[in-house]
Order: C-alpha cells, then sequence, then structure tokens
C-alpha cells in the first residue's frame, strides 16, 4: 500500500481496500469482473482521519453503507482515489460579516470539502462522492437569477495558522480588492470551485490556486482573476486533480453581487 | 377498342408532352429533396439560437413551403394555370375557414404560443384543474402527462384564454407548511425546533433561510406557518420528508398539532 490515499492503489480479486477520508470511508472490493464500492459517512465533519487500509478478504457491507458495482475489464486491479474540486461554486457564509476599507485589499481563508473521484488508469472514472456533503444554496440576487451552489460557513480567517489541517478540506486563499472610495461589507463569498485545482502543500493541506475577487470602480461589476499555480503560503505544492471547467481568468461579472454580497436574495 | 386506345395515348404522348412530364417530375423529385435538406438544416440554424419546439416548427414550415413552392412549379410545367388554381384555392379555403373557425383558433393560438413560450417540453404546468408535464406543443394542441400517469390533450386555444401555472420555471420552489398549535403552545421552542429539522435536512437550501412564523390566530389556536426552499425537482420529497419531520419535532415537545397542511403554491 502507498503512503498517500490518493496514488495508485493495487487490489487484486477477491481483495479489498478501505480508505478513510475525514468523515467518508470508501471500502472499494475486487472481484472477477466487477468493483464494488460501499460507501459511508461518520458523519464527524472535523474527523481527520486518512489512510488506506489493505484487505484480505472481502468484507461484508455496512448497515448503513450505500454500495455500487462497476463492471470493468477482467485484468484491471489497479484504481486511484482522487481529491477533485467540488462540482459547484461554494458559497462561504463568513460568521461575522467582515468591512473591508476604502482602497485597501485582504486575504481570507477559506475551506471548502473535496470530492473523490474513484478513477482507473486511462481516466476510466468509476464515481464521485463528497468526503463530506455540504448543503445545498442558492446564490443570486433574486430567486429567479441566481445558481445552485453548495453553502459552508466560514470563520472568515486572515490568519492560515488558525485554521484546523483536514484531509477532506482544501483551502482558498481569496484576495479581495476594494479599489471604491467607500468601505465594502461582506458576509459570503462565492468561490468558483470548478474553475480551481487542487494541490497538495508540504503543511500536509490540500490548496487551490489563488483567487482574486475585486471590485471595480464601476459599481455593478466586480472582476474574478484565478492563479496559475497554489499560492505562497502552500510550499511546496503539487497538482493532484484539475479543474472542472476552463475559463478565461479576468472575466467580468456584471452583477456585483455575484461573487460577494451582504444582500439576502 | 384497343386500338383506339393506344393510339390516344399515342398522340398524348407527343415528345413535348414527355419532356413536360419528365420536367416537372424532375422539378417534384428536386423539390422534395430540397425540402428534406432545407427544412433539417433551418431546424439545426434555428436550434442553435433557440429552444426545440421553435426549430421544429421552423423546420416543418420550411419543409412544408418548398414543397408546395416545388408542386406549384411542377404543375406550372405541365401547363396549368395557376393564378386559377390559387384563385379557387383562395375561395376553397375562406369556405373552409368558416366552416373550422375552432380548428383555425387553435392554430392561431399555437402560434402565439410558440412566441410567447409560457412554458417548454418537459415543464410542469397546470392548466385550469389540470396538472402534469408538457409532452409536446403542437400547432393545434398541447399534449400533458399528468401525475398520475395519463394522457391530456388540451386545445391551445383553451391554454390562450386559461390561467397557466409553470410549476417548474424556475430552479428553486418554496414550500409551505402549516401547523395548527394550541394558544398556549411555547412559540420560540417550536420555532427553534423547526428550523433546527430544517437545517439538517439536505434537500432545505441553506439560503434563501428557512422561515417560522405565527400566520395567524383562532379562537382556541394559532397556526404556525414554515416555509423552506428547495430545488423545484425536490419539492415532493422535500414536502414528505419534512411533514413526517414536523410531526416528529412536536411530538418531541409534547405539542401534537392539531394538523398539519403543506403547500407549495402560495
Amino acid at each position: 500500500m502507498t503512503a498517500d490515499f490518493w496514488d495508485e492503489t493495487v487490489i487484486s480479486r477477491g481483495r479489498a481496500a478501505r480508505f478513510r477520508v475525514g468523515p467518508l470511508v470508501l471500502t472499494i472490493s475486487r472481484s472477477a469482473q466487477e468493483w464494488h464500492v460501499a460507501r459511508e459517512s461518520t458523519g464527524d465533519a472535523i474527523d481527520a482521519s486518512a489512510s488506506v487500509e489493505a484487505l484480505e478478504q472481502m468484507p461484508e457491507a455496512g448497515e448503513h453503507a450505500d454500495v455500487t458495482r462497476y463492471a470493468t475489464l477482467p485484468g484491471s486491479e489497479r484504481l486511484s482515489v482522487l481529491p477533485v474540486v467540488p462540482d459547484r461554486s461554494v458559497v462561504s457564509r463568513l460568521d461575522r460579516p467582515l468591512t473591508i476599507l476604502a482602497r485597501t485589499s485582504v486575504t481570507i481563508y477559506i475551506g471548502a470539502p473535496v470530492w473523490l473521484r474513484i478513477v482507473e488508469p486511462g481516466d476510466r472514472r468509476l464515481a464521485e462522492f463528497p468526503a463530506w456533503r455540504p448543503k445545498e444554496t442558492w446564490f443570486g440576487p433574486n430567486t429567479r437569477e441566481g445558481e445552485l451552489c453548495y453553502s459552508t460557513r466560514t470563520l472568515g480567517r486572515l490568519v492560515l495558522d488558525e485554521m484546523q489541517i483536514l484531509p477532506h478540506r482544501m483551502v482558498s486563499a481569496v484576495s479581495i480588492r476594494n479599489d471604491r472610495d467607500e468601505a465594502l461589507a461582506i458576509d459570503r463569498v462565492n468561490l468558483p470551485a470548478r474553475r480551481l485545482s487542487v494541490y497538495r502543500a508540504n503543511d500536509g493541506r490540500f490548496w487551490t490556486e489563488a483567487v482574486t475577487l475585486e471590485r471595480t470602480l464601476r459599481d455593478e461589476f466586480a472582476k474574478i482573476n484565478v492563479g496559475d499555480e497554489a499560492p505562497t503560503e502552500a510550499a511546496g505544492a503539487v497538482r493532484i486533480s484539475g479543474p472542472r471547467d476552463v475559463e478565461e481568468s479576468g472575466r467580468l461579472f456584471r452583477a456585483f453581487g455575484t461573487l460577494f454580497s451582504r444582500d439576502t436574495p | 377498342m384497343n386500338f383506339d386506345l393506344t393510339n390516344r395515348v399515342a398522340h398524348f404522348f407527343t415528345p413535348d408532352r414527355i419532356a413536360e412530364l419528365a420536367s416537372a417530375l424532375f422539378i417534384l423529385f428536386a423539390s422534395l429533396v430540397a425540402s428534406r435538406f432545407g427544412g433539417r438544416w433551418v431546424r439545426r440554424f434555428v436550434s442553435a439560437h433557440n429552444d426545440a419546439e421553435r426549430a421544429v416548427l421552423a423546420g416543418r414550415l420550411t419543409t412544408w413551403g418548398l414543397v408546395l413552392l416545388g408542386f406549384g412549379m411542377a404543375l406550372d410545367e405541365l401547363g396549368f394555370q395557376l393564378r386559377i388554381l390559387l384563385g379557387a384555392a383562395g375561395v376553397l379555403s375562406v369556405a373552409i375557414g368558416f366552416a373550422s373557425q375552432t380548428t383555425l383558433s387553435n392554430l392561431i393560438s399555437g402560434i402565439f404560443l410558440f412566441g410567447e413560450r409560457p412554458f417548454a417540453v418537459g415543464d410542469i404546468i397546470e392548466i385550469d384543474t389540470v396538472s402534469g408535464e408538457v409532452l409536446s406543443i403542437d400547432m393545434m394542441a398541447t399534449t400533458l402527462r399528468t401525475m398520475d400517469n395519463r394522457f391530456v390533450r388540451i386545445p391551445n386555444e383553451l391554454i390562450i384564454k386559461t390561467k397557466v401555472t409553470n410549476q417548474s420555471r424556475y430552479l428553486i420552489r418554496r414550500l409551505e407548511l402549516t401547523v395548527a398549535m394550541a394558544l398556549d403552545a411555547d412559540f420560540a421552542r417550536i420555532r427553534g425546533a423547526l428550523l433546527d429539522a430544517a437545517q439538517r435536512h439536505p434537500l432545505c437550501l441553506a439560503d434563501p433561510a428557512p422561515a417560522v412564523f405565527i400566520s395567524g390566530f383562532g379562537e382556541l389556536s394559532m397556526t404556525v406557518t414554515l416555509w423552506l426552499w428547495t430545488r423545484t425537482k425536490n419539492l415532493q420529497d422535500l414536502r414528505a420528508a419534512m411533514t413526517a419531520e414536523v410531526q416528529g419535532e412536536l411530538q418531541k415537545l409534547r405539542w401534537v398539532p392539531g394538523s398539519v397542511n403543506n403547500s407549495a403554491n402560495k
């Protein structure tokens, strides 16, 4: 077995492996021509366990396990469990609103759960599961216009060391720049997760590229920039998985409230 | 007798007449081919910028337009006086029009529906007392599949005249549950318990946030209302789950509700 859970794992016929990534427990068994994937959650959002355990026999699925079968090629015995970004944007609601003074910028650290993608060599995907399923939320100026996102709560930390290291969480360094002459009060930030990659840094955290949200001089517009690599805080970062969507950076959003807002839709 | 018929056929099919007939057949064939490809091209072109129903309508109109054009040109080639034929067709169409006002009304209503687009195929709509999933929007009528799997055909004229509610136009919907409670019930505790239940349920959206409030008083009871937002497609599941959840929460608080009602249309 390998040290990191996302490395390629060999599971021979009649054997199994158990992956623990935070609250998610995946038990993957190999039988004649199929994979059995049993998924369970411990329900503990701050569970910090991360391990891969080889099992000599195919275990019985737990009472609450969600089991799925995947037909595959007879000789296929290798797979990886890759951490990837969520499949929708993540709206992080700050526990307490933050006011950014005129013509200043601030970097806040926002955490979001990673999704786990089970994949055979050659990018043959079996399944994807959130390591911790966040609640869904609506983000937009009203209930007609907007998008479905995932919702997380964050303390909006300005100091990285205050953030607990969790194996099922990725951290984004979000710089918010207020170029206007008025202060900007925010209580939630919309992280464009589909456009981000997942990196692993020496500190043991998963990181995404640095994101810059810019309140431009024109009132109704906001600009978003996704960096080319992990932020400088993520020393020794190695990219593990890529983005779901590739969009050009520096795109102007129609509504200022599309990225960060204090108004409840 | 046989000789006479053969002779007449031989006189009819002169080389000039055969050439005209071949030319007319060629025009007809070419128009059929052109209508098939033209219709397909127009449908593809329109579907790139519009919805599927408009694309199908535009494709059909193009196909039939080209077929009619080819048919007219073929008749012209054979020496028919098109002006006279069109005149006769005009008189005929007025007569048919008077005889089939309902049909025309449905047809025109269908055109308005295509233009206005109050709903699309796949939407869940409510017309009059019928509600169901839209299967097709045709020129004469719209067809629905009701929730209990019945097929309903509604003339387009009726749709134009009646109130139509599109239940699935927007991605999210609000679910409303009301509970009748005794006047001495501890509203603060009930409110907290119901909000917690909403917060826990995975189908309930975090934002717009759930709300619990007293919406009215009766002689012996008060009405407590719970508003929850969810994805439109999850509405029925959340309705079933939260009705049971509310019942459970209130029993935990030893407040047996008088009744639990739910509505998503208010």
